[in-house]
């Protein structure tokens, strides 16, 4: 037996940092993230041990100079190789549109590489920057992969006929991220697990005949934030779908679904259409305008 | 070895500072690493505890008596909601010792594989820790101020996790 430590009444020493790593980063995970981060200053015991948290948190405050970015994506590489194989649960970057896309698309494969679960990105927008593309075969052989979120100056990049691109994604987010209706139309094939999609972002343009598809056998919640100048079609054929959310007034619906609950908050001037379409749903929720609205154009209908 | 066969049987452990603690050898089992040894029959009479001192070993079998003593989650999915209460006031109490104890109880927690008491001990660090600035972290905690870092590693540091430091 190892007698490698005299009795706890002489409390001089540092015990604490004499812990093996795999204690001391359960302590950092039991921290808010912040916390944990700021442990790096305390020793140098104490430096390296963020990079093995399961959750992993970049963020680049302000809009660098392009050689403080390059050492902010140096700082990510150097995290990613202390922690060496040790899976990632979650990873954030929050970042902006003037990092070098090919530094991110190294770090996501690393991500990737590391069995990545949860993994949110960032990038705010910036109008003098072009967007980066987000190039989604990179998760095709992604296993471990459930949840992702994406903000921002991304323009999604999806090859036609990709077949299977996220095996295991169940939920999926899209925050001002561009895309052509092609490629979300093949993104969401490619999500055969897929369960809940949040879409959020601006039509600009007119586009004919515009019509966004949501075809998927496993999609159970949808919300739909999507503002557009012009009216498009939307086909909703997701047979287990149950929750729906509506929130733009240009979205037009032609077939009825039967949903569990269904929440419509614009003033649609094809609210009443929609309602039709949604009437089946146990819950159905409007907003006070989307109620105005029908009234108004029911009213004005009747009137004719 | 079944543990409900031999509920009465005794073991004996030994602590650093060669003081003797008969326990039953339920309670015993609570440790992973002596539920081992005694699987694997290597375990004598007399289990020696090189590194743990008499202090932390009667407060970990306090802990083990306890914890042996309740129903266990998987035995039953409805076990009464008073028997859970009761544990969690009991490590509640438990943990409120001193910092140094805490790290002992820590250690030894570690080396003799008990997990719940593991995961009740790195709480309670990370609930006294939390909130607080490095410099509170470090008292607490007694870092070693020969382990420091130099001002420009830490400056370094500050800036690449800037966003934590807000």
């Amino acid at each position: 037996m190892l007698i490698n430590k005299k009795p706890s009444a002489n409390n001089n020493e540092d015990f604490i940092s004499e812990l093996p790593d795999a204690l001391l980063i359960q302590i950092l995970s039991l921290l808010p993230e912040s916390s944990a981060n700021q442990t790096r200053i305390l020793s140098k015991r104490w430096k390296n041990l963020y990079a093995f948290l399961p959750n992993l948190h970049f963020v680049l405050q302000f809009r660098w100079p392009m050689e403080q970015v390059i050492t902010f994506y140096d700082f990510i590489d150097q995290t990613l190789s202390i922690r060496n194989n040790v899976p990632i649960q979650s990873f954030f970057l929050d970042s902006f549109k003037n990092c070098e896309s090919t530094r991110l698309y190294r770090c996501l494969s690393t991500v990737v590489h590391l069995k990545v679960q949860q993994l949110y990105i960032r990038l705010t927008d910036d109008i003098y920057c072009d967007s980066i593309r987000f190039d989604c075969e990179l998760f095709k052989t992604c296993n471990t992969l459930v949840e992702l979120t994406l903000t921002g100056g991304f323009e999604l990049v999806v090859p036609n006929q990709a077949g299977l691109l996220f095996p295991s994604l169940k939920k999926l987010v899209l925050i001002i991220v561009a895309y052509s209706r092609e490629a979300f139309t093949n993104l969401i094939s490619g999500c055969p697990v897929l369960e809940e999609l949040i879409a959020e972002r601006k039509i600009v343009g007119k586009r004919d005949n515009f019509a966004y598809i949501f075809c998927s056998r496993s999609l159970k919640r949808l919300t739909i934030r999507i503002s557009s100048i012009y009216v498009y079609k939307a086909v909703i054929d997701a047979p287990k779908l149950e929750y729906l959310y509506i929130s733009d007034k240009n979205f037009v619906l032609t077939e009825p679904l039967s949903l569990v609950e269904a929440h419509i908050s614009y003033a649609s001037r094809y609210a009443d259409q929609l309602v039709s379409c949604l009437s089946s749903a146990k819950i159905l929720t409007l907003t006070n305008t989307t109620i105005r609205v029908i009234f108004s154009y029911s009213l004005k209908f009747l009137s004719i | 070895m079944s543990t409900s066969s031999s509920s009465s049987k005794k073991i004996v452990l030994k602590s650093a500072d060669n003081e003797t603690f008969e326990i039953d050898e339920i309670v015993a089992l609570e440790s992973q690493a002596i539920k081992n040894m005694i699987e694997d029959e290597c375990a004598d009479n007399v289990i020696p505890l090189g590194n743990i001192d008499s202090k932390t070993l009667s407060k970990i079998i306090e802990y083990c008596k306890k914890h042996a003593e309740s129903p266990k989650k998987d035995d039953n999915a409805d076990i009464d909601e008073k028997a859970v209460e009761d544990l969690k006031s009991f490590d509640a109490e438990f943990a409120k010792v001193d910092m140094p104890l805490i790290q002992d109880i820590l250690m030894a927690a570690n080396f003799l594989n008990i997990d719940n008491l593991i995961g009740l001990m790195c709480r309670t660090i990370a609930d006294r820790i939390k909130g607080k600035t490095p410099e509170e972290i470090r008292k607490i905690l007694n870092i070693n101020k020969n382990d420091l870092l130099s001002p420009e590693q830490e400056a370094k540091a500050r800036e690449e996790n800037s966003w934590a430091f807000d």
